[in-house]
């Protein structure tokens, strides 16, 4: 379950954008879906602690991560979310196994007593990747990439996924095969996600709700299957519409 | 013709390479701190005024005359300075010393381990460090396993060229350290020195010294800073 209310107005020569969002959903896999510049993204960087709202309130399950009336914000490092970054951000210095390896050996995690070595094994298996782990990232293709993102963000074993326009990156013509793969891994690792999407493709394959942006205002959380039975059958894409204003 | 003899030239050129490791080494523990303090630390969300006086201030040594650094230095850690009684306390002694030389070696180089740590860590795509921090590590580890390999050679180039700048050092170091042959007496100093005294065989001797040391340096520099791994290039 996951619970964000949250303000915060950017100063004027930022542009003033003003993001007031208030989202509550009980569903597993959700998608925030929207123009660039609804403020997807700055909510999706709130609740991993990438960015701090001026008030408001963030609980995923029933850790609370963020209460400005507390004063309290617990930082990035130890919120336990995975992140898949738009660019992937794989880190160009080290291979690919190192890369999946990387939160296991920060000290965090450490403590935890997991062997990194196997668990990267293990992702790098599951991930198809084996054959490359010891390749730098600028020798591998952009679906390759994708997948070693994936496998970075959920080695440490994330409580909640969250994609932040995972294909946008891609070709298109490779766009729905690195799609398919990505949605049947994560059906496997079964972890409740949120996806930042305009796509509406993206949504059937990642998501059971719905929330729609629109300049810095969100509207409810909407099933996806209420969403489809009220649009009209002749547009498939016809679904991706808010049934009430909001804002 | 009559030569410097070898030892002196020698104790001559491991002064300079000490006075000029010492001060880079120091200049960049500090610039490299202040550019982190700026860039990725908790002070670097937005832009303030404070910020740009700070970033002002570093770069005066450049563009101030060497006399006035000297200057200054003096006013702040000379005997009757600012800062003279604490050093005196300390049994530390500056004036007329190799750690004198050392001091305004450092003034004098730290722009440039300062700007160029700066740039080398602003060029670092911030959403690695995200990343980085969203899988768990601390700040520091960010800045050792994630902002530091992706910067490092940038950074080289401009300690690099710090240490060739704090061996030509003469006007700061004259004015603080004096020029005393083998204690304080640089390469720099000692090129004044042997010209003043009209020794020219023994100044074109120590020209073509510094010279080549500091020519090695900048294509050290050059080569740190045009010659980069592909994979620390691409994202």
């Amino acid at each position: 379950m996951i619970d964000i209310r949250f303000e915060h107005i950017f100063p004027h020569h930022l542009g003033g954008f003003g993001l007031r969002i208030s989202l509550h959903s009980a569903q597993r896999r959700l998608a925030f879906f929207g123009a660039s510049g609804s403020g997807k993204t700055l909510t999706l960087q709130a609740v991993a602690g990438l960015f701090m709202p001026e008030n408001g309130f963030i609980r995923i399950g029933d850790r609370v991560l963020y209460d400005s009336s507390r004063r309290l914000c617990l930082p990035a490092r130890e919120r336990n979310l995975g992140y898949l970054f738009q660019n992937y951000a794989i880190f160009p210095h080290l291979t690919v196994r190192q890369n999946i390896e990387f939160s296991l050996k920060t000290r965090r995690h450490a403590r935890r007593g997991i062997k990194a070595g196997e668990r990267a094994d293990e992702l790098l298996h599951s991930f198809e990747l084996a054959g490359l782990a010891d390749n730098y990232p600028d020798r591998i293709s952009g679906g390759q990439k994708q997948r070693v993102a994936l496998a970075r963000a959920l080695a440490g074993e994330p409580e909640l996924l969250l994609l932040d326009e995972p294909f946008s990156a891609l070709d298109p013509q490779l766009r729905g095969r690195v799609r398919t793969q990505c949605a049947q891994l994560l059906s496997r690792f079964a972890i409740p996600s949120i996806i930042i999407t305009h796509d509406p493709e993206d949504v059937s394959d990642f998501a059971d709700a719905v929330i729609f942006y629109e300049n810095g205002r969100n509207s409810p959380c909407y099933a996806l299957d209420e969403l489809k039975r009220n649009a009209a059958a002749d547009d498939p894409h016809e679904f991706m519409r808010p049934p009430a204003p909001f804002g | 013709m009559e030569h410097m003899p070898d030892y002196a030239l020698m104790s001559c050129v491991l002064l300079t390479l000490k006075v000029a490791g010492l001060a880079t080494a120091v200049s960049t523990c500090l610039g490299l701190g202040l550019a982190w303090l700026m860039t990725c630390g908790p002070a670097s969300d937005g832009t303030s005024p404070a910020k740009s006086i700070i970033d002002a201030l570093c770069a005066l040594p450049l563009v101030l005359p060497p006399t006035v650094i000297g200057y200054c230095l003096i006013l702040l850690v000379g005997r009757r300075g600012f800062l003279g009684p604490l050093l005196a306390g300390l049994d530390i002694q500056l004036i007329f010393s190799w750690k004198g030389a050392v001091v305004a070696a450092t003034v004098v180089v730290f722009p440039l381990t300062y700007r160029a740590s700066k740039a080398a860590l602003e060029s670092v795509d911030h959403n690695m460090e995200n990343a980085a921090r969203t899988l768990g590590a601390s700040e520091w580890e960010v800045f050792y396993k994630v902002s530091m390999p992706l910067a490092w050679r940038s950074i080289a180039a401009g300690v690099s060229l710090a240490f060739a700048r704090g061996m030509g050092e003469f006007g700061a170091t004259m004015m603080i350290a004096g020029n005393l042959p083998g204690k304080t007496q640089t390469l720099s100093l000692a090129i004044y020195a042997a010209f003043q005294a009209g020794d020219d065989s023994r100044a074109l001797l120590l020209v073509l010294l510094t010279s080549f040391l500091c020519a090695s340096l900048l294509i050290l520099a050059e080569f740190l800073t045009g010659r980069r791994f592909s994979r620390n290039m691409r994202t």
